[in-house]
């Protein structure tokens, strides 16, 4: 007799559906995924008939309409195991695109709210290699990376696309914050450094991974954060309305049908996109 | 060994596994010639459409691509294009389809030499596009997503061996990728992309698959439109490229 344990009925563990305050049919089927509740709740700002679906632990997730196509937000917390257990609920309730979205940390602090769009993640993360080896790549969807770009290009907004790293698992990343990093976090930040490697993004990889299997669409655009630790109103703003568009755009690609999804993009201008790493 | 210093690449060099794919390639350009070799394979360039292009074989495997895309790189390339060819681990994917690698499982060695196991093998994003574009206008079959790479053809891929030599190890390799979503099989593609990114080069990658899913049947038709789309892959780069270039120039600074 196997020992495996099918996770599926909905009234087994504390975190189904959300604690089952949320249903099949609460949340569209694109998201949006910051870290925080206070992200989530900036994100919908400028939606209508926004509707609280959930809040439970670190997971506000809240539904509603930007520019007539409804889409949902849903704070990850902070943690990769927090991420993973939100886009697993979010995969059940039918969710196919994922976009995070946030501040990412940049390593050498000499940044001022650059926009970056993540064409991969170094997987140190806790909660991915639960789910395949680490040798699987932390990759984001092709798709939502090509929207991401012609997104930033429509808003003559610069932007870098760059591998990131998700740091989560080195357990020293809000120590930092604080200025009592370990010295192993400061050794993978230098050695990630001298690759190449400049800023991570936290649960960039969990997500990624967790996309990938699932056969969800995911992607992240984030903000580096500058030497005081936050970046201006407006550089926020910049991120916020290209991720916004840019899942907007997703789902009016969806709309149009699955054939020839790519034909909006077939012509990049490369001159405004940074590609590195 | 018969390496000799490469003479200038062009920026978009094709990098096939064996002579034979390279030498089909270049049969279909203009102006072709001789570019030097690197090891026991001859590069050679040309133009396919008006655009210069380069074409040199890797041989098989990971430290033999790695090799030769630091040639090419110091003779001057800075895009390269693997065309290669693959079995298929998923059913959707069928004989003759192409698969366009928008990354791929680090199953290899000598990727780690350069990135650590956690960094993704991503391919570039433009070249995916590039790569798919030209499949889309030829109208040719394709599957744009991870693949995997591993360093033993066999072994690796979970395929029993000579006299039927197995491991507990390779049983659910197969099933396991086919869980995840991959694609299909090869022993280049991680490595190239890892080095890509660390070398700072454009990488991509299109196999056709060559095995019946089923049967296991070799069948090689499809690498005639593997080498038509990666040929229409170059020229759409080179457009896009020459279109950034002007409009960077009009960009006031």
């Amino acid at each position: 007799m196997s020992d495996f344990v099918d996770k599926g009925p909905v009234d087994d563990f504390v975190h189904r559906r959300f604690g089952r305050e949320a249903c099949p049919g609460d949340i569209a089927s694109h998201v949006l995924v910051p870290a925080s509740k206070e992200e989530a709740r900036e994100l919908t700002a400028s939606w209508t008939h926004v509707n609280q679906v959930a809040d439970h632990y670190g997971f506000l997730v809240l539904t509603g309409q930007y520019r007539g196509q409804t889409l949902s937000v849903c704070s990850l917390g902070e943690s990769s195991a927090s991420a993973a257990v939100a886009i697993e609920e979010l995969a059940d309730l039918g969710v196919h695109t994922f976009l995070g979205v946030g501040l990412a940390d940049p390593f050498d602090h000499d940044d001022d709210g650059t926009l970056v769009i993540a064409r991969g993640s170094v997987r140190l993360d806790g909660a991915s290699p639960g789910y395949v080896q680490i040798g699987f790549p932390a990759a984001p969807s092709f798709d939502v990376v090509l929207a991401a770009l012609q997104t930033a290009e429509d808003q003559d907004t610069c932007v870098d696309l760059r591998l990131v790293a998700d740091l989560e698992g080195l357990g020293g990343v809000f120590a930092r914050e604080l200025g009592e990093a370990p010295p192993e976090t400061e050794r993978a930040r230098a050695h990630l450094t001298n690759l190449g490697i400049v800023n991570s993004c936290a649960s960039s990889a969990t997500l990624f991974v967790q996309a990938a299997i699932f056969g969800a669409r995911a992607g992240v655009v984030m903000a580096n954060r500058s030497r005081s630790n936050d970046v201006t109103a407006e550089r926020k703003q910049a991120m916020h309305t290209l991720a916004l568009d840019t899942i907007l755009r997703i789902a009016e690609w969806d709309n149009t049908g699955p054939t020839d999804f790519l034909r909006p993009y077939r012509s990049p201008n490369l001159a405004t996109t940074v590609v590195d790493g | 060994m018969a390496t000799r210093n490469l003479e200038a690449m062009p920026d978009c060099v094709f990098l096939p596994g064996s002579q034979q794919r390279a030498d089909r390639m270049a049969e279909l350009w203009d102006d072709v010639r001789s570019a030097g070799r690197v090891g026991d394979f001859e590069a050679y360039v040309g133009l396919v459409g008006g655009v210069p292009v380069g074409v040199c074989p890797t041989g098989i495997g990971g430290s033999s691509v790695c090799r030769t895309v630091d040639h090419v790189r110091r003779a001057g390339a800075t895009t390269l294009i693997r065309v290669g060819v693959t079995g298929t681990i998923q059913p959707k994917v069928h004989l003759g389809d192409l698969v366009i690698a928008t990354a791929a499982v680090r199953l290899d060695k000598v990727s780690t030499q350069y990135l650590p196991i956690e960094a993704p093998a991503v391919a570039d994003p433009f070249v995916v596009m590039a790569l798919v574009a030209a499949a889309e206008d030829l109208g040719v079959p394709h599957h744009a997503g991870v693949g995997a790479t591993q360093s033993s053809f066999y072994a690796g891929g979970g395929v029993s061996c000579h006299a039927g030599y197995r491991h507990s190890g390779m049983d659910n390799l197969e099933s396991d990728m086919r869980a995840a979503g991959v694609l299909d099989w090869d022993t280049e593609t991680a490595p190239l992309y890892v080095l890509g990114m660390f070398r700072n080069l454009r990488c991509g990658r299109v196999n056709a698959v060559v095995n019946h899913p089923e049967t296991g049947a070799y069948d090689p038709f499809g690498e005639e439109q593997a080498i038509a789309v990666a040929n229409r892959a170059a020229q759409n780069l080179h457009l896009w490229d020459a279109r950034a270039e002007t409009s960077r120039e009009e960009t006031p600074s």
